[in-house]
């Protein structure tokens, strides 16, 4: 069989690699390689509602809609649903957030309960997980696209089959998190991440 | 079905620590990754021979020194981490070379460390541990060489291993370090000639 396209990130060392776009589609976020054990990235977003931060590859779209792995071992120090969403997977376009796309939504609406949000090139819409908690430890997290459905997994458990408004476009990796209340800059941490192409 | 790498590193269900793999392999070190320095003229380069990788290089001045190190973003635990780097000397006479966990990159002064440990004051390869007010010398009975190696640091709860191509050779078990800790090469003449330290692996994980 053929190689595909494949990548892993440790976030690990001085900063983050300079193949990482840092954004900010709204507020100022924080970015920073962790000095602390098992730390890995940290992206914190701004103060206010509506704030959120990504890393992401600046719209180089690698990775298949159709037949493609993204897997991230991260964390939110967030509680309650209702504070900050931690996003990560794959995304046609980082400033729009909608549009195709397979992610982690963890966790939105006032829920701890994670959700697989997907997207087409028109209609966005979301399953929650069946048993996963969104609380504020490391988990590993996998979304596995494939031709007929796409696949949300926590630490090696199946929580959601998805099979409505799947992406039709080439995708790109990305992690961060939206702050969605007045509380303050919400954080997320990352330290693993491998996308492939299957 | 393509595998992926984190299920060939870890048991099905687990939630990864941290971990990097360095190769030492294209144009020049990552310098995201690493940060480098020379004192006097060395060189930090990638070398361009057979299983070469990266060259830390000295010049021409005793005391000239070369290091490379994660600018003190510490990831790794003192009490549950290991350290595997191949790595070889170009010469052995007035070679200082070490390889560490080390807390501090910079200052020896309460350091707190795990080093391998390749020094003229001593015929043989050692590991070091330093807590931060003393340290421990233990001999590995493997005498200072220049052929490429496999090392192995493994930090446990109550001790530290050094293996040396596979085989445990040394474990100490005083002045452990309590710090968090992070990867640091460096070597040093104290000649006026160069001496180097080539590095073609270094992996880091917790454990």
């Amino acid at each position: 069989m053929a190689y595909k396209q494949h990548f892993i990130e440790w976030f690990s060392g001085k900063q983050l690699p300079s193949y990482w776009t840092q954004t900010n589609v709204t507020g100022t976020g924080t970015f920073a390689m962790n000095d602390s054990v098992d730390g890995g990235f940290s992206i914190s977003s701004g103060a206010n509602v509506n704030d959120e931060s990504y890393i992401n590859f600046n719209n180089k779209r690698q990775f298949s809609p159709t037949g493609s792995v993204i897997i991230f071992v991260s964390k939110k120090f967030f509680t309650g649903g209702s504070d900050g969403i931690e996003y990560g997977g794959l995304r046609s376009n980082i400033t729009n957030s909608n549009v195709n796309n397979a992610l982690l939504e963890n966790s939105s609406g006032g829920s701890e309960i994670p959700n697989l949000r997907t997207s087409d090139s028109s209609a966005s819409s979301t399953t929650s997980a069946s048993s996963a908690s969104g609380d504020t430890s490391f988990h590993a997290w996998s979304i596995t696209c494939g031709s007929s459905n796409i696949i949300l997994s926590e630490d090696g458990i199946t929580e959601v089959t998805k099979t409505t408004n799947r992406p039709t476009i080439s995708m790109q990796p990305f992690y961060g998190v939206l702050n969605s209340s007045v509380s303050g800059a919400d954080v997320v941490n990352i330290r693993y991440m491998e996308c492939y192409n299957t | 079905m393509t595998k992926s790498i984190y299920d060939q590193l870890n048991a099905s269900g687990t939630v990864s620590k941290q971990r990097f793999v360095e190769t030492f392999s294209g144009d020049a070190l990552d310098t995201d990754r690493w940060s480098s320095e020379v004192v006097t003229t060395g060189t930090v380069a990638m070398s361009d021979s057979l299983n070469g990788g990266i060259n830390l290089a000295t010049g021409t001045t005793s005391g000239g020194r070369a290091k490379i190190h994660f600018n003190n973003i510490r990831q790794y635990s003192p009490t549950g981490s290991a350290m595997i780097a191949v790595a070889q000397r170009n010469i052995d006479a007035n070679n200082y070379s070490e390889m560490f966990l080390a807390n501090d990159y910079s200052s020896s002064v309460n350091a707190q460390w795990a080093d391998i440990y390749h020094r003229p004051d001593s015929t043989n390869i050692r590991l070091q541990t330093r807590d931060g007010s003393g340290y421990n010398n233990t001999d590995t009975g493997v005498a200072r060489h220049i052929n490429s190696m496999a090392y192995k640091l493994e930090l446990k709860s109550a001790s530290c291993e050094l293996s040396l191509d596979g085989v445990v050779k040394a474990i100490s078990t005083s002045s452990l370090p309590t710090a968090k800790l992070q990867p640091v090469f460096r070597t040093e003449t104290d000649t006026t000639s160069s001496r180097s330290l080539n590095l073609t692996y270094c992996e880091v994980y917790n454990t």
